[in-house]
């Protein structure tokens, strides 16, 4: 009897034992793939006043990243225009290809946009938003969409206040119209590098030292002389 | 028993089986005949040497056989590859040559500068096909890495010399490589720190300026990098290049880097800012003086040290300007009046921003971050200012002396440069070098060279690294020109400044119009 109880004691022991051992589930990520806007801000505004005439079409580029793993194929994102949008897709911008790339985890998409008569008078704007699709889900719920506006119209450039203005001043519309004629430069709305704002400063006050010699003072529409600090 | 006997048996039957598998009659045909062995030796095989591109690079081995002498049974070939360990070890094989002994022009591919290379014989037995080997290790270098880089006129057309820390010289330089003109060539600038400028790859830049085909020359190679006008965001509507620099805040070669870029066309002042962060960095355009003109007349020379990084000096206005490296708003890059009067006053023994004087001649002093700037006032007298490049808030001064000088002939001085090592200046008229003493000022010493050697340029090294002389003695080089040919002199400059005369003269060169030494 006491024999037994030893080898069920045993066996059991030896059946716990094989029980116990049960390979364990590895703890991975793996939820369906999500996509977010990474542009900031996540929105522009573009003109071609800065341009000259004979660019019609340029290129805004917005930047995605995925959550989740990279794909063996290439995965499309799904763009949709927000109800109520003056821009008409097509007429005045046409998304370009919306893909994230295999084995990929961020993607840059081309938003063309066209030069149009109306634009000299109105600023369009559409808002693009991420929709879900087979490949992703939107991702974070503040980083979904992406405003561009449309115009021909010279503005004021957004950062100038805060970056141009150490530079050239007080903005002005003659001013700008100077600067963009002496100094070639279009984009208006990124930071510059030290050599480029030293150059820009240089060249701009070159310019219009040239400029009052020849013609006088350059007046702006407020009735001040242009000058640059 | 019996099983024991069928054991034994057993065994018996197996042995007899094994030995009668092992002896099978040999049919193979591989017998251990003797083949004719290469011996392959070279003293040169031992160790890395240097090869300069330009060179030939000459190799015969001793070759010996051991069964009879007959070369025409060998088949050779020189093969060679990049040893370089940051590379692929697939870098490419390329075959040289197929003779026995190796002569190869090294000059561009597959040989570059400063890599290291395996140069290989295989030598074939063509009988027997068994190969024998001998391995070169070669480090390719730049023969024009140190010594005096001399710029000359040939009849109004720029060429270029050098002469070697051995004291060879070869000359044609320039016109042997480049198909560019140099019209009226004017000056060399060195800078003996590297220079990221993004406009090619990290290293020491050297200009030649010129009356026309200024340009960036190549430091390593010896051939045109880039046009003048390249060198800037948009080129000078008038292309006059006087000065093409890079200052530094410090002397010590080891953190020596490039503190502001400063070009002198035309008199006017450009700049140049770099410093790690990214994108194309070139010289910008005129600087405006302090009331917002380009009415300024800026004398050729340019000094730049911890406080500022640029000091320039107007001849028009007769004062002397600052120009920052880096500053946001306003933003730095225009001529400045240096602090005056107050606290912060730099000027004690003259004022910065009011000279009143001409500037002739300016060069390093011997003290560090000290320049010594040889003026002309309106009566026509010389005079030795003395400032600095450095100060403190606490100790705001940078103006040293300023002294009537007692050196005859220095107002139509032909050439001139500063000791960085004695208080000494060293200046020629005509035919003659004197010794200009700023401590006493005496001319203390003179040389003369045969009448109708003119001096065309002086130059003055503090240390010549590699110089082949045991003692590593301060050097004065002097150019002269009689007419129908340049030459170079060597004056070994005692611990006290003392010329003596010359050691060394070098003939055969165009008018010297500028030496540089190069490192």
């Amino acid at each position: 009897m006491k024999l037994i109880a030893k080898r069920g004691l045993v066996m059991m022991i030896i059946t716990l034992t094989f029980l116990s051992c049960k390979r364990d589930k590895e703890l991975l990520f793996n939820e369906p793939g999500a996509i977010y806007v990474t542009s900031l801000p996540d929105s522009t505004v573009f003109t071609f006043a800065t341009s000259p005439d004979v660019k019609v079409t340029d290129t805004v580029l917005i930047t995605y990243r995925i959550i989740g793993n990279a794909a063996a194929k290439d995965r499309q994102i799904r763009l949709e225009p927000r109800d109520g949008a003056t821009a008409k897709a097509g007429y005045h911008y046409k998304i370009g290809p919306a893909l994230v790339k295999a084995n990929a985890f961020s993607a840059t998409v081309p938003v063309y946009v066209y030069r149009k008569p109306g634009l000299k008078d109105s600023t369009v704007n559409v808002i693009l938003d991420i929709k879900e699709n087979a490949d992703f889900k939107p991702g974070f719920t503040n980083q979904l969409r992406y405003k561009i506006s449309i115009s021909d119209v010279l503005s004021k450039p957004t950062i100038w206040d805060a970056v141009w203005a150490s530079y050239f001043g007080t903005y002005s519309v003659v001013k700008f119209k100077f600067l963009l004629a002496v100094t070639g430069k279009t984009n208006w709305n990124s930071s510059p590098l030290p050599q480029d704002s030293r150059y820009l400063s240089q060249k701009a006050k070159n310019e219009l030292l040239a400029y009052n010699q020849a013609h006088g003072p350059l007046i702006d529409e407020f009735g001040i002389e242009v000058t640059f600090p | 028993m019996k099983r024991i006997y069928k054991k034994y048996a057993a065994l018996l039957f197996l042995l007899i089986a094994v030995l009668l598998v092992r002896c099978t009659k040999d049919h193979s045909n591989q017998d251990l005949t003797p083949v004719n062995s290469v011996a392959l030796s070279d003293p040169k095989s031992k160790a890395v040497f240097t090869v300069f591109q330009g060179d030939t690079l000459k190799l015969k081995p001793t070759l010996s056989q051991s069964m009879g002498n007959d070369l025409s049974q060998l088949e050779f070939s020189w093969l060679v590859y990049n040893n370089n360990g940051a590379l692929s070890l697939a870098a490419p094989r390329i075959t040289i040559s197929n003779e026995y002994e190796l002569k190869y022009l090294v000059k561009g591919d597959p040989f570059i500068l400063g890599e290291p290379y395996v140069v290989r014989l295989t030598v074939k037995n063509k009988a027997t096909g068994v190969n024998f080997f001998l391995n070169y290790n070669i480090l390719i270098g730049n023969k024009y890495g140190t010594g005096w880089l001399v710029l000359e006129d040939k009849s109004g057309k720029g060429d270029l010399s050098f002469v070697f820390p051995d004291n060879t010289v070869e000359h044609g330089i320039y016109t042997d490589r480049n198909t560019t003109q140099l019209v009226g060539p004017r000056k060399l600038e060195l800078t003996p720190f590297p220079v990221g400028d993004d406009i090619s790859a990290v290293g020491k830049r050297l200009y030649i300026l010129a009356q026309s085909g200024s340009q960036e020359y190549n430091y390593l190679t010896m051939v045109k990098k880039f046009d003048y006008s390249y060198e800037f965001f948009s080129p000078p509507a008038v292309q006059n290049p006087q000065v093409m620099t890079w200052t530094s805040q410090y002397v010590y070669s080891g953190v020596r880097s490039p503190a502001l870029g400063i070009v002198v066309n035309n008199n006017k002042a450009h700049s140049n800012l770099v410093g790690g962060f990214p994108g194309v960095k070139k010289w910008g355009d005129v600087a405006l003086n302090p009331q917002g003109s380009n009415d300024y007349s800026l004398a050729p020379f340019v000094v730049g040290g911890p406080t500022y990084p640029a000091i320039v000096y107007d001849n028009k206005d007769k004062r002397f300007y600052h120009i920052r490296a880096y500053n946001p708003s306003p933003v730095a890059g225009s001529l400045e009046s240096f602090p005056s009067g107050g606290t912060a006053g730099v000027s004690s023994v003259f004022e910065m921003n009011n000279v009143g004087m001409t500037m002739l001649f300016q060069d390093s002093a011997d003290v560090v971050h000290e320049y010594n700037a040889l003026m002309k006032n309106d009566d026509n007298q010389a005079y030795l200012l003395r400032y600095k490049t450095t100060n403190t808030t606490t100790a705001p001064n940078i103006t040293l002396a300023k002294v009537l000088m007692n050196a005859p002939g220095i107002l139509t001085y032909t050439a001139a440069a500063g000791s960085t090592s004695t208080p000494h200046i060293y200046y020629s008229n005509d035919n003659k070098v004197s010794c200009y003493e700023t401590s006493s000022n005496t001319v203390v010493e003179s040389y003369s060279f045969p009448v109708g050697e003119q001096i065309t340029a002086i130059k003055y090294a503090k240390y010549t690294p590699n110089d082949t002389d045991p003692v590593k003695k301060a050097r004065l080089v002097v150019a002269t020109w009689n007419g129908t040919e340049g030459r170079l002199y060597y004056f070994t400059i005692s611990s006290t400044g003392s010329m003596g005369n010359y050691t060394n003269m070098f003939k055969g060169f165009g008018k010297i119009v500028d030496i540089a030494y190069k490192y």
